[in-house]
């Protein structure tokens, strides 16, 4: 009983010195500045290695985390990284061939697509060789063009593949004439990558600039195809001819695709053969 | 085994030079890896195997390229039979004797590619970066033969060392990397 009354008394004196507390405020005195000025150091102390704990789980302990997740997104960036370049080359590879596609559609006769596989060995001469063959119906002698214009001409076929002799090489010769004044000639291939418009008379007009199409009188080349541009015209003192040469149409290094054009069509001196 | 890497190299020379090449920067100034094969095969392996492999990747090469037929076998097996005899007169047996016979090898190729083709077509004209370009595939064949010697040295076990005295004895390297004193 004395001792819930002791209690009960504490509680209410208690009670009235925090209501004067409140009231009056603090006195001044000097326990509370030594209290502080003593627990301040290990307060600050503490602090500190709470911290640096804290620092050191989410700075180094976390970061094992972080490079095990950096690892991972190294290698989901990579399989982006090539997949995107799949994509892309897939990209490149679909507007070559809709063009091809759009190309085919435009030409009045009958082709074989086919993929370049292979070059010649030599850097002397120019030929490729093509995944399409005799069991496609690809012979000897046909052309073989692409959207930009001639490529070239099977000068050997297996049933599998095809080697394809380049308009740029020095045995290569198309019958061709200058779009603009129907000048003919003969182009041939230049021991350095070009052409050189053989045969045309001094007398004839021909401008650097002009286009350069197939004549279609070879038996070989259908009428109208692109060879390439005048890029050079010399007219000499003496002599019958000019002397031109043309830049190709046809990139023959990035060559990727052509069309085997494979009814092409055959001349009235071909038939009479 | 031996016959399985000798073809692997020649697949990947064949490879190397029909699809690999228009891919490298300045593909007119590569040289043909064949040469130092031969040259090697020529040193190294017996007789036969060097004229095998001659006559085989020249009858491939001569059937990619455009070169009149039978360029590339003649180039190949005349190389051979070069390298032979010469390896019988003179010891080749130090880098700076590889590098020379692997130019030499180069221009030699060229020139009966060039040369003989001329000789056939009248119309055929060498070009006329031929010289700088020869010149160019003859000094890359000079510093990178050595490499690919001892590339194909690791391949292809063709070491025979009764056939020849100039060749290895103990299973080391025939050639040495420091001239004679």
């Amino acid at each position: 009983m004395a001792i819930i009354a002791g209690a009960v008394l504490l509680i209410a004196v208690n009670v009235i010195v925090v209501s004067v507390m409140v009231k009056y405020g603090q006195p001044e005195s000097g326990i509370e500045k030594t209290a502080l000025y003593i627990s301040a150091p290990f307060q600050n102390a503490f602090h500190f290695v709470v911290n640096g704990s804290k620092n050191l789980w989410r700075h180094y302990f976390f970061l094992v985390f972080a490079a095990r997740e950096n690892e991972q997104l190294k290698k989901t960036l990579q399989a982006v990284r090539e997949k995107n370049r799949r994509l892309a080359e897939i990209e490149l590879a679909n507007i070559r061939l809709r063009r091809l596609l759009e190309f085919r559609e435009t030409i009045p006769y009958a082709t074989i697509s086919a993929e370049v596989v292979g070059r010649d060995p030599s850097r002397w001469f120019k030929t490729i060789v093509v995944n399409k063959g005799t069991g496609k119906g690809v012979r000897k002698g046909l052309p073989v063009v692409t959207p930009e214009g001639i490529v070239g001409q099977v000068i050997e076929c297996t049933p599998g593949y095809s080697k394809i002799l380049l308009a740029i090489d020095q045995k290569s010769a198309v019958d061709a004439m200058i779009q603009r004044t129907r000048t003919r000639g003969i182009v041939e291939g230049d021991p350095g990558g070009g052409f050189n418009f053989k045969y045309v008379l001094r007398k004839e007009d021909v401008r650097v600039g002009d286009r350069v199409i197939s004549s279609g009188l070879d038996g070989v080349f259908p009428k109208g195809f692109d060879l390439g541009h005048v890029s050079g015209v010399v007219r000499p003192t003496a002599g019958m001819f000019q002397v031109v040469t043309v830049l190709p149409s046809v990139d023959f290094e990035k060559v990727e695709e052509v069309l085997i054009i494979s009814n092409p069509p055959a001349h009235a001196f071909m038939e009479e053969k | 085994m031996r016959f399985f890497q000798t073809t692997t190299v020649c697949l990947f020379i064949v490879i190397f030079n029909t699809a690999m090449v228009p891919f490298l920067f300045f593909p007119q100034y590569v040289f043909d890896p064949a040469v130092p094969f031969i040259l090697f095969m020529s040193l190294l392996g017996s007789g036969r195997r060097a004229f095998g492999v001659s006559a085989g990747l020249g009858l491939v090469m001569d059937g990619f390229s455009g070169a009149p037929f039978g360029l590339y076998t003649t180039a190949y097996l005349w190389m051979a039979a070069a390298m032979r005899q010469v390896s019988t007169l003179i010891r080749v047996d130090q880098v700076w004797m590889i590098q020379l016979f692997a130019g030499l090898g180069v221009l030699f190729e060229d020139m009966v590619l060039l040369g003989m083709t001329a000789l056939m077509d009248p119309g055929f004209r060498i070009p006329p970066t031929a010289a700088e370009r020869i010149g160019v595939q003859m000094l890359l064949a000079a510093v990178l033969t050595p490499f690919l010697f001892s590339l194909l040295y690791r391949m292809v076990p063709t070491w025979n060392p009764s056939t020849n005295e100039s060749r290895s004895r103990s299973g080391t390297k025939p050639w040495r990397t420091t001239s004679k004193g």
